[in-house]
C-alpha cells in the first residue's frame, strides 16, 4: 500500500498545509530548499518528511504566486545557494493560513471526540 | 507575466539544475559529516530525492504556460525525428501537399465562380427573368421582349429596379482621331445603374428623358476606356465623341470597379418605345425582389402576369410563362456541374492522400514501438505520448498545408492557363449560354480560400494521425520492450486497418479513373465528331455595323456583296462570306408556318433554328448540297423570297413529303418592319451542329441575307456584329492583313475585330470537355501514383515484418514461387476488394457525371472494365517487385539477423 517500511512513522502531508508549512518556516528568515525541508522535519519532531518532489515545485508555485521571492547567496560554509525568503504578501498569506488552520483543527478535533 | 517566463526559461531551467546539484551536495555533505561513506552518502542523497527527470518536470509545471513549453519540445522532437528518416519524412509531406494544393485550386475556382457574391449591392437578391418557351419536343429559356419588359415593370409588388440590357453584341466603333476601334457596348434602361450599383466617376448617369425613344445621343463610358482612349481628359464629360461616324455625348463615366456583365466599355440609353408591338427577344432583364418576396413567391406571381400578358397579346404562346433565376445561376449554369465534379474528384485525391500518410505513420509506429515504449517506462504518460504524435502530425500537415497553398497556387495559374475561357464561359449571344467574361480571370488568393485550406490542413491531421496514434495508444508496452520490437507487428488490429485503408483508396483510385475514362471517351468522341462543316483554313472576323448607316436590310447586303467581292480579290483567297453567327457557335431560333398545312389551336407549326447567310456561306464552310441549289447573288429583296432547309429540318417536318418548292413563312408579325414573305423552299443541305459540338444538329432554316426584312437586319445590326467568313488556300491568319485591308476599303473604315480561325471556333466549342477530360485524368492519374504506392508501401512493409516468417518457411522448404505467390495474392486480394468496392461506388455516382459526357453512357462497360484491368495491372505489378525480391532472401542471413 501506500506506506512502505521507510514511511512507517512519517505522516502524509494534508493536502494544502505544505505550502503553509513553507511560508511558516521562512517567517524566521531566508533559507534554502534544502534546509527548508530539513527545518520542517526538524520542528515536526522528525514526523514530517517532506519530500523533494513536492517541495521544489511548492517552492516554485510560491513564488509564481509572489509569496516568496528568491535569490542567489553565498551560505555561511561558502557555498552558493538560492535562498527563498517570505514577501509582504507571504506574511500576509501566512497569518490568512494559520487562522485557517486554526479553524480547522478545531473543527477536526470538536468532530473528532466521541459524541 | 507568462510572457517574460518564455523569455526567461533558459535562465529557469539553468536555476532548477543548480538549486537541484545543491541540494544533492549539500544532503552528501550532511552525510558523510554523520559518518557514512562519501559513495554511500551520494548514493543515498539520490535515492533520499527521488526521479530527477520527473521532479524537474512537476517544477517546470509552476512555471506556468506549461503547454506551450510541451509543444515546443515536441515540435523540436518531431523535426529530430524527421530529420531520421528524411525519405518518409519528404514523401509524406509531398504526398499531402499534392492532396491540400488540388483542393486549394479547384476550391478557388469555385469560391470564385461559385462562392463569392458577386460584385453588385444586395446581389442575392438580383433576380434574372426569362420567357420559358415548351414546345412538345423540347424547352427553352428566351430572353425577353419589349412589351414584356414593359409589364414586367410595372409589378412593383414583385420587383424593384428592374433594367432591361441586350448582350454586348456588336459593339461600337470609336473613330475620330488615331485608329478605329471596336469595344465593346450595351443598351440598357432605366433602372440599370441603380440596379447593379455602378458608381459614377464623373457626370451624371442618364435622365428620364434621354431613356425615351429619341432621346438624343448620348453615351456613359468606362473608367477603363476614358483612360486608354481618352487619356483621363479630365473635360471629356460634357463633350462629344465620334462613335461610327456620329457624334455622341459624354454625359458620365463608371468608376474603375465596376464589372458589368455582359461586359461593356460604353452604354447607350436603350429609348425602347414602351408602346411597341415588336415581338422580339432579345433583352436581358433583371431586377431586384422586393423586400420579403421570395423567389417561389415571385414565380408565383409571374404566373399571373403571363396570363395578363396572354389576354392583351392574343400570339402569346399558352405553354409559355415568366421564371426568375437568380442572377448567379444564370451566369454560371453550365460550369457548376464541372467544377462540382472536379471538387469531388480532388477531395477523392486528398483521402487517398490522407490514407497513404496513414499507413506510412502505421509504418512509422510500428518501427518506433520500442521507442515509444522506453519513453512510457520512463514516465511519460500515454496523453504525452499520443500529443507528441499529433504534433509530429501536425508539423507535418502544416508543411504539407504550406507547400500545398504554393502547389495550389501554381496549379490555379496552370488551369487557368489551360484554359482561360472554360471559367467565364463562352461568352456567347444565347440566352442560356454562360457569360461571366468580366468575372474572371484574376482569382484570388483570399481568406475564404485560406480558411478552407487551414481547415483542410486541419481535418487532414485529425484524418491521417488518429488511427497511428490510437494503435500505439493500445500498445502493450511491457511487451514491446521485452520482445525488441522487430518481429511484432504493432498489432493485428493495425495490420486490419492498414489493410481496410488500401482497399478505400484503391476504391477511390477506381472511381477516379472510371471518371477520367468516361471523359476520355467523350473528348476522343467529340473529336471525330463531324461538325457538318469543313472548319480548316477559314478565317472569321466581326464587324460592328452599329450606328445610322446599317439600317436596313439593302444597306447591309450592299456591304456583303461588296466585302465579298474585294475579298475574293485577294490571291490565295478562295471563296467569302457573312453571316451573323457562326457554325457550331450559337444559333437564333424562330418559329415558323408551313403554308397549305392547317394551323389547328397551334401559333406554329414548329421552330427551327434561323440563319440569314449571304450566298456564298454554304462553299466557304463546305456543307454538302443534297437537293435543289443554295442561294446565288440574284437572290435579292426585289426577287422571289427563297430559303434553304437542312436534313433535319426535312425529317422533321416533311417526314412524308417533299419540302422542295414549298413556302414557309418564318416571322409572322404585324409589325410591317419584320414581316415577310412566304419563301419557297429551294434547296436541302446536310445538317451542321450549330448550337455546338456536344449538342446533336437541330433544324435550320437558312434565309439569303439579302432578303429579310429591314426590322429583323436592324435587330441583328444591334445584336451582334456581321461575321466574315473567308475560306484561304493555306494558314488563314497569313491572310488576316490583306482581308482587313480590304474589309475596311468595302466598309469605308470600319475596324474588324474578335479574328479567330474556324478551327478556333469548333475548339471553343469542347473547351468545357477538353477542361474536364484535361483535369480528370491527371487526377485519376495522380490517385492511381498515390494508390500504387501505398499498396507497394504495406507490401514492402509486410514482407519486412514477415522476414522471419519467410526465413524459416524457406529453410524448410518452401519454393520461392510459392513465398512469392504467398506475398503476391495478399497485394492482390486487398486490391481487388478495392477494385470490386470502386466499380460498385461508381455504379453509384455515375448520376453525376450525366452531364458531362457525351455519346456514351455515364455507365459505360468498356470504360469500366478497362480502368478496373488498368488498377488491377498496376497492382500486380506493385506486388510483385517486393514478392519477387522476398522470394530471393538467403534463408541463413534472415533467420541470424532476425
Amino acid at each position: 500500500m501506500g506506506i512502505t517500511g521507510r514511511y512507517k512513522n512519517r505522516i502524509e502531508l494534508l493536502q494544502g498545509t505544505l505550502d503553509m508549512l513553507i511560508l511558516q518556516t521562512l517567517q524566521w528568515g531566508p533559507h534554502h530548499g534544502h534546509g527548508i525541508g530539513q527545518a520542517i522535519r526538524a520542528n515536526s519532531g522528525e514526523l514530517l518528511h517532506v519530500e523533494t518532489g513536492s517541495l521544489y515545485p511548492a517552492l516554485h508555485r510560491l513564488e509564481l504566486q509572489r509569496w516568496i521571492k528568491s535569490e542567489w547567496k553565498t551560505s555561511e560554509n561558502n557555498q552558493r545557494a538560492k535562498y527563498y525568503r517570505l514577501t509582504a504578501a507571504g506574511k500576509k498569506q501566512l497569518s490568512n493560513e494559520q487562522a485557517h488552520w486554526k479553524l480547522l483543527v478545531k473543527a477536526i478535533t470538536k468532530a473528532m471526540k466521541p459524541a | 507575466m507568462w510572457w517574460k517566463t518564455l523569455f526567461r526559461r533558459k535562465q529557469l531551467e539553468h536555476d532548477l539544475e543548480e538549486e537541484i546539484n545543491l541540494h544533492l551536495l549539500r544532503e552528501t555533505q550532511q552525510r558523510i559529516e554523520r559518518g557514512e561513506s562519501p559513495e554511500h552518502a551520494r548514493l543515498h542523497a539520490h535515492r533520499d530525492f527521488g526521479n530527477i527527470a520527473l521532479i524537474k518536470d512537476t517544477t517546470r509545471d509552476m512555471w506556468g504556460q506549461r503547454w506551450l513549453d510541451r509543444m515546443r519540445q515536441d515540435v523540436v522532437y518531431a523535426f529530430r525525428t524527421f530529420g531520421k528518416s528524411p525519405g518518409s519524412t519528404a514523401a509524406i509531406v509531398l504526398i499531402l501537399a499534392i492532396g491540400i494544393g488540388l483542393n486549394t485550386a479547384i476550391f478557388s475556382l469555385i469560391n470564385a465562380t461559385l462562392l463569392e457574391p458577386l460584385p453588385y449591392p444586395e446581389a442575392d437578391r438580383i433576380v434574372q427573368i426569362w420567357l420559358n418557351v415548351n414546345t412538345p419536343s423540347s424547352s427553352s429559356s428566351l430572353t425577353l421582349s419589349i412589351p414584356e419588359i414593359t409589364l414586367l415593370s410595372q409589378q412593383t409588388n414583385i420587383f424593384q429596379d428592374l433594367a432591361a440590357y441586350d448582350f454586348s453584341g456588336p459593339g461600337v466603333n470609336i473613330t475620330g482621331a488615331g485608329e478605329p476601334e471596336q469595344v465593346k457596348a450595351i443598351h440598357v434602361s432605366g433602372s440599370y445603374f441603380r440596379l447593379f450599383g455602378a458608381p459614377i466617376e464623373a457626370g451624371r448617369t442618364f435622365s428620364f428623358d434621354e431613356y425615351r425613344p429619341n432621346g438624343g445621343r448620348v453615351v456613359i463610358l468606362s473608367h477603363g476606356l476614358w483612360v486608354r482612349r481618352f487619356a483621363s481628359d479630365p473635360t471629356l464629360v460634357g463633350r462629344s465623341i465620334l462613335l461610327g461616324n456620329e457624334s455622341w455625348l459624354v454625359v458620365g463615366i463608371v468608376g474603375a470597379d465596376f464589372q458589368p456583365n455582359p461586359a461593356a466599355e460604353i452604354w447607350f440609353p436603350l429609348q425602347a418605345d414602351p408602346d411597341t408591338t415588336n415581338q422580339a427577344h432579345y433583352l436581358r432583364t433583371a431586377a431586384r425582389l422586393r423586400d420579403g418576396i421570395t423567389i417561389d413567391e415571385a414565380n408565383a406571381r409571374l404566373k399571373l402576369v403571363a396570363d395578363e400578358f396572354r389576354r392583351k397579346f392574343l400570339s402569346f404562346d399558352p405553354k409559355s410563362g415568366f421564371e426568375a433565376k437568380p442572377l448567379r445561376e444564370t451566369t454560371v449554369a453550365d460550369i457548376r456541374t464541372v467544377l462540382w465534379v472536379l471538387f469531388a474528384t480532388v477531395t477523392f485525391v486528398l483521402l487517398i492522400s490522407c490514407s497513404n500518410v496513414a499507413n506510412l505513420l502505421l509504418a512509422r509506429a510500428s518501427a518506433r514501438q520500442r521507442e515509444i515504449a522506453i519513453r512510457a517506462a520512463m514516465g511519460a504518460s500515454r496523453g504525452r505520448i499520443v500529443a507528441q504524435l499529433l504534433t509530429e502530425s501536425s508539423v507535418l500537415s502544416l508543411a504539407g498545408g504550406i507547400l500545398g497553398l504554393a502547389i495550389g497556387q501554381i496549379a490555379l495559374r496552370a488551369l487557368l492557363a489551360l484554359n482561360p475561357e472554360v471559367l467565364p464561359g463562352a461568352s456567347g449571344y444565347g440566352a442560356d449560354s454562360i457569360d461571366v467574361s468580366s468575372f474572371s480571370p484574376h482569382i484570388p488568393l483570399d481568406w475564404h480560400v485560406l480558411s478552407f485550406s487551414t481547415a483542410l490542413c486541419v481535418g487532414t491531421t485529425l484524418l491521417f494521425s488518429a488511427l497511428p496514434a490510437m494503435a500505439i495508444s493500445r500498445m502493450n508496452l511491457a511487451q514491446t520492450t521485452h520482445e525488441g520490437g522487430t518481429r511484432t507487428g504493432i498489432g493485428r488490429e493495425a495490420t486490419k486497418t492498414k489493410s481496410l485503408l488500401i482497399v478505400a483508396q484503391t476504391a477511390m483510385a477506381v472511381m477516379l479513373v472510371i471518371g477520367a475514362g468516361l471523359m476520355i471517351r467523350t473528348f476522343a468522341i467529340l473529336r471525330h465528331i463531324n461538325p457538318g462543316i469543313d472548319p480548316h483554313r477559314i478565317l472569321t472576323l466581326q464587324m460592328s455595323l452599329e450606328g445610322t448607316r446599317f439600317k436596313d436590310t439593302d444597306s447591309v447586303a450592299r456591304l456583303a456583296y461588296d466585302g465579298v467581292n474585294r475579298l475574293k480579290l485577294i490571291p490565295g483567297v478562295i471563296d467569302a462570306a457573312t453571316s451573323w453567327m457562326l457554325p457550331v457557335d450559337f444559333s437564333f431560333s424562330s418559329s415558323f408556318i408551313i403554308d397549305g398545312r392547317p394551323l389547328g389551336n397551334n401559333f406554329s407549326h414548329g421552330a427551327a433554328l434561323m440563319r440569314p447567310v449571304s450566298p456564298n456561306y454554304l462553299a466557304v464552310f463546305r456543307i454538302p448540297l443534297t437537293r435543289g441549289r443554295f442561294f446565288i447573288d440574284r437572290d435579292t429583296a426585289k426577287s422571289p423570297a427563297v430559303c434553304v432547309i437542312s436534313e433535319a429540318t426535312a425529317q422533321k417536318f416533311w417526314a412524308d413529303a417533299d419540302p422542295v418548292g414549298q413556302r414557309i413563312t418564318v416571322d409572322r408579325s404585324s409589325d410591317p418592319n419584320f414581316a415577310t414573305r412566304p419563301r419557297e423552299i429551294v434547296g436541302i443541305v446536310q445538317d451542321v451542329r450549330d448550337l455546338g459540338m456536344d449538342k446533336e444538329p437541330q433544324p435550320m432554316i437558312y434565309i439569303p441575307q439579302a432578303q429579310v426584312a429591314s426590322g429583323m437586319t436592324r435587330l441583328s445590326v444591334g445584336l451582334q456584329p456581321l461575321t466574315w467568313t473567308v475560306r484561304t488556300a493555306s494558314d488563314p491568319y497569313a491572310f488576316s492583313g490583306a482581308i482587313q485591308r480590304a474589309l475596311r476599303d468595302a466598309s469605308g473604315g470600319l475596324p474588324v475585330a474578335n479574328i479567330r480561325s474556324m478551327d478556333e471556333v469548333v475548339r471553343h466549342s469542347t473547351l468545357r470537355t477538353d477542361f474536364s477530360t484535361v483535369l480528370l485524368t491527371l487526377f485519376a492519374a495522380i490517385s492511381v501514383f498515390l494508390a500504387a504506392l501505398g499498396i507497394y508501401g504495406l507490401i514492402v512493409f509486410s514482407v519486412q515484418q514477415k522476414t522471419y516468417e519467410i526465413g524459416i518457411r524457406l529453410a524448410l522448404g518452401a519454393m520461392p514461387k510459392q513465398v512469392r505467390n504467398m506475398i503476391l495474392s495478399q497485394g492482390m486480394r486487398l486490391a481487388i476488394a478495392g477494385i470490386f468496392v470502386g466499380f460498385v461506388g461508381s455504379l453509384a455516382l455515375a448520376r453525376y457525371m450525366k452531364t458531362l459526357v457525351y455519346g456514351i453512357q455515364p455507365i459505360d462497360l468498356g470504360v469500366n472494365s478497362v480502368s478496373c484491368l488498368i488498377l488491377a495491372v498496376v497492382a500486380a505489378l506493385v506486388c510483385y517487385i517486393p514478392a519477387h525480391r522476398a522470394s530471393r532472401l538467403d534463408p541463413a542471413k534472415t533467420l541470424r539477423s532476425c
